[in-house]
């Protein structure tokens, strides 16, 4: 059977300052698959890794769009580290063997974070996603970045505010006709019902939002024909990954 | 007028006994308590309103407190209807759902929020299992 791939969210979100260099080397150390981040595009075109749209500055919140990356390179994090670049972010790890996904909020950011992929030549490692909070359909995100990049990597999410109806929301069919592999779901609402819909329908299915001991054995147990959830998000990565090798390996 | 106040003050004490519940099973239940201790401490205000009513709890670093009235230390606040609040803390409606209708108003931190309500379903999921026990 295979094993359920593991993101740190955040890098290892709740072990660190998130999306900072050191909780993204933390993750990597801990002994991740991947690293799930979200990313923002500055007014001249550079990529942030931040969860925040708006940066504090002098006491007032400006969008990331209306910054220079000169200005948020003058910005703080909490441990007093400087919020990363993508370049920064995969020049630190462009050589461990890891995958990236990152949340967009607009087609522009997804073009640019390929763009800076191909450079680094780490294009077939990346994932972009909807973010949970984006009630946009899948063709308004991802239409123009399936034009711009054929293979790259799309994965759906289902917005919370349909998190107790998703199956009338999956947009399976934008999902064959825009070649999304795989779909989010936040844990308190992925049945096993909805797994396996997802997987009869040949999609990938992630769970997100998990924390707890409790649901992160509940996940890594449930397969469908044999095969395991395909991945699990969680700002606690060392004991998702610790659970995986107690329960999986058996 | 006595009706409703009466109504109303069993509406407040059965959310109350809730909670009270939550923070004796931090006590007493391994579980529930090793995951407050990885939890950093959050102080939560809950604004309720018809009848209007108001509680803090603080969770994380292995603790789950509870207290009526108003605390000038949240780092998160909650206001919602007394009805809904009873409803999504019984299962009955679904949080997230309630916050994309406005029903339910979070200020500050969400991602914290969301770590909260998952954990008030934890707890409500361990406190029925024990008391099964309890009642066999």
């Amino acid at each position: 059977m295979n094993k359920t791939f593991v993101w740190g969210h955040r890098g290892a979100g709740f072990r660190d300052v998130e999306n900072s260099m050191s909780s993204f080397k933390k993750a990597v150390d801990m002994g991740v698959d991947g690293i799930k981040t979200e990313a923002q595009l500055s007014k001249d075109g550079e990529i942030f890794l931040c969860f925040q749209q708006s940066l504090r500055k002098n006491g007032e919140y400006v969008p990331i769009k209306d910054l220079d990356s000169s200005e948020i390179r003058t910005l703080r994090l909490d441990n007093n580290e400087s919020v990363l670049t993508l370049s920064e972010f995969f020049s630190e790890f462009k050589d461990d063997n890891i995958r990236y996904n990152f949340d967009i909020r607009d087609p522009e950011i997804g073009i640019r974070i390929i763009e800076i992929a191909r450079k680094f030549k780490v294009i077939d490692k990346i994932e972009l996603a909807k973010p949970v909070t984006d009630g946009s359909l899948l063709p308004e995100i991802f239409g123009k970045i399936r034009e711009f990049d054929k293979n790259v990597t799309l994965i759906n999410t289902i917005f919370l505010k349909y998190a107790n109806n998703m199956k009338e929301h999956l947009e399976l069919n934008s999902m064959r006709e825009l070649n999304i592999q795989g779909i989010n779901v936040k844990y308190n609402f992925a049945t096993f019902e909805l797994f396996k819909l997802v997987k009869e329908n040949g999609f990938k299915f992630y769970v997100w939002g998990l924390l707890f001991n409790r649901p992160m054995q509940k996940f890594l147990k449930m397969n469908y024909k044999g095969q395991p959830v395909d991945a699990m998000m969680s700002n606690f990565p060392d004991r998702l990954l610790r659970l995986r090798n107690e329960i999986q390996n058996n | 007028m006595n009706e409703i106040k009466i109504k109303d003050d069993v509406e407040m004490s059965r959310i109350m006994e809730i909670f009270y519940g939550f923070e004796r099973l931090s006590e007493e239940n391994l579980e529930f308590r090793q995951e407050l201790d990885e939890l950093k401490t959050n102080i939560v205000q809950t604004k309720l309103d018809n009848p209007d009513f108001a509680y803090w709890v603080e969770f994380g670093n292995g603790k789950f407190k509870v207290g009526k009235g108003e605390t000038s230390d949240a780092t998160l606040n909650i206001k919602c209807s007394s009805e809904i609040w009873s409803d999504i803390l019984a299962g009955r409606k679904d949080s997230y759902s309630e916050f994309f209708k406005s029903n339910l108003k979070i200020e500050g931190d969400l991602q914290y929020a969301v770590v909260y309500l998952d954990l008030l379903e934890l707890a409500s999921e361990i406190n029925q299992e024990v008391e099964v026990v309890y009642n066999e």
